[in-house]
């Protein structure tokens, strides 16, 4: 048996990620007070690796996965593990995923976020594509008016 | 016979430690004496290997949700656990494990007091205006 607060952690973030989804069906990211914008962003104006992902899980509740897409691509492949993770963690908050996977592919998604957060950040094609919004190449990569 | 994995005393017609498992009856590798002394107390019950949560899942979601710092260091944190797992540091991992556990409180906190100093802004200024 888990201390108290491992289950806290586990069914915490299951039900914070659930109240965000179900926020996002009624709520549009951007044009509400409340679905605050990203601190990072807020305090340094840098994009962090999940900048825009509040909106790519609206666009992707709303049937558009191609917008979904460009808004975090990172968040939006890595979304369909971290519900299997989750869920996995849910229905037995004893389980352990992902603790057992080689090193080697943990030290690899690590290189990935740092890389995906350092490259979206650089103002030319084609990176500045990865940045929330994602069609700004061509155009100026001045930061939007930015939500998380 | 004893377990050459756990030194237990067993049954000589024994193939398999009755503590721990082990094949023991191959002929050549079976000693006749303990190759160390048995580290496993009785009613001592092994901590379950690899059965440390590396949290992971959070650390990502803290990432992509939350606030960047924490959620890196969270994400390095758990491929600390998962490296230290492989080399069966058990200790170390668990360590690490806790590190991470308190690293996330403190995200999902920074995370929430400054969505919640925004979104009581965000009403104030919506109310004066």
């Amino acid at each position: 048996m888990r201390q108290a607060s491992h289950r806290c952690i586990v069914y915490g973030s299951a039900l914070a990620l659930a109240g965000l989804i179900v926020a996002l069906c009624f709520l549009k990211p951007g044009a509400t007070p409340w679905l605050p914008p990203c601190p990072f962003f807020w305090l340094t104006g840098l994009y962090c690796p999940g900048c825009g992902s509040t909106r790519m899980l609206y666009f992707l509740l709303h049937g558009q996965p191609w917008l979904a897409f460009r808004q975090n691509p990172l968040a939006l492949l890595v979304l369909p593990v971290v519900l299997y993770g989750l869920g996995r963690q849910v229905v037995n908050p004893e389980s352990t995923v992902f603790s057992r996977i080689p090193p080697r592919w943990t030290t690899a998604f690590l290189l990935v976020v740092i890389s995906f957060a350092v490259a979206r950040n650089l103002p030319f094609a084609p990176f500045c594509s990865l940045a929330p919004g994602g069609d700004r190449c061509g155009q100026q990569c001045a930061p939007l008016p930015h939500h998380p | 016979m004893y377990c050459i994995q756990c030194g237990t005393n067993n049954n000589d017609q024994a193939v398999h430690c009755m503590q721990c498992g082990a094949l023991i009856s191959q002929p050549g590798i079976a000693p006749t004496a303990p190759p160390y002394l048995p580290q496993v107390q009785p009613g001592y019950i092994q901590p379950p290997m690899a059965q440390i949560p590396n949290y992971m899942v959070q650390s990502v979601l803290v990432t992509l949700f939350c606030c960047l710092p924490l959620g890196i260091v969270g994400i390095f944190k758990a491929n600390e656990v998962n490296r230290k797992v492989a080399l069966q540091d058990y200790a170390g991992a668990m360590a690490a494990s806790k590190a991470n556990k308190t690293m996330l409180w403190v995200g999902f906190g920074v995370g929430l007091a400054v969505s919640l100093i925004y979104v009581v802004a965000a009403i104030i200024s919506a109310a004066n205006s």
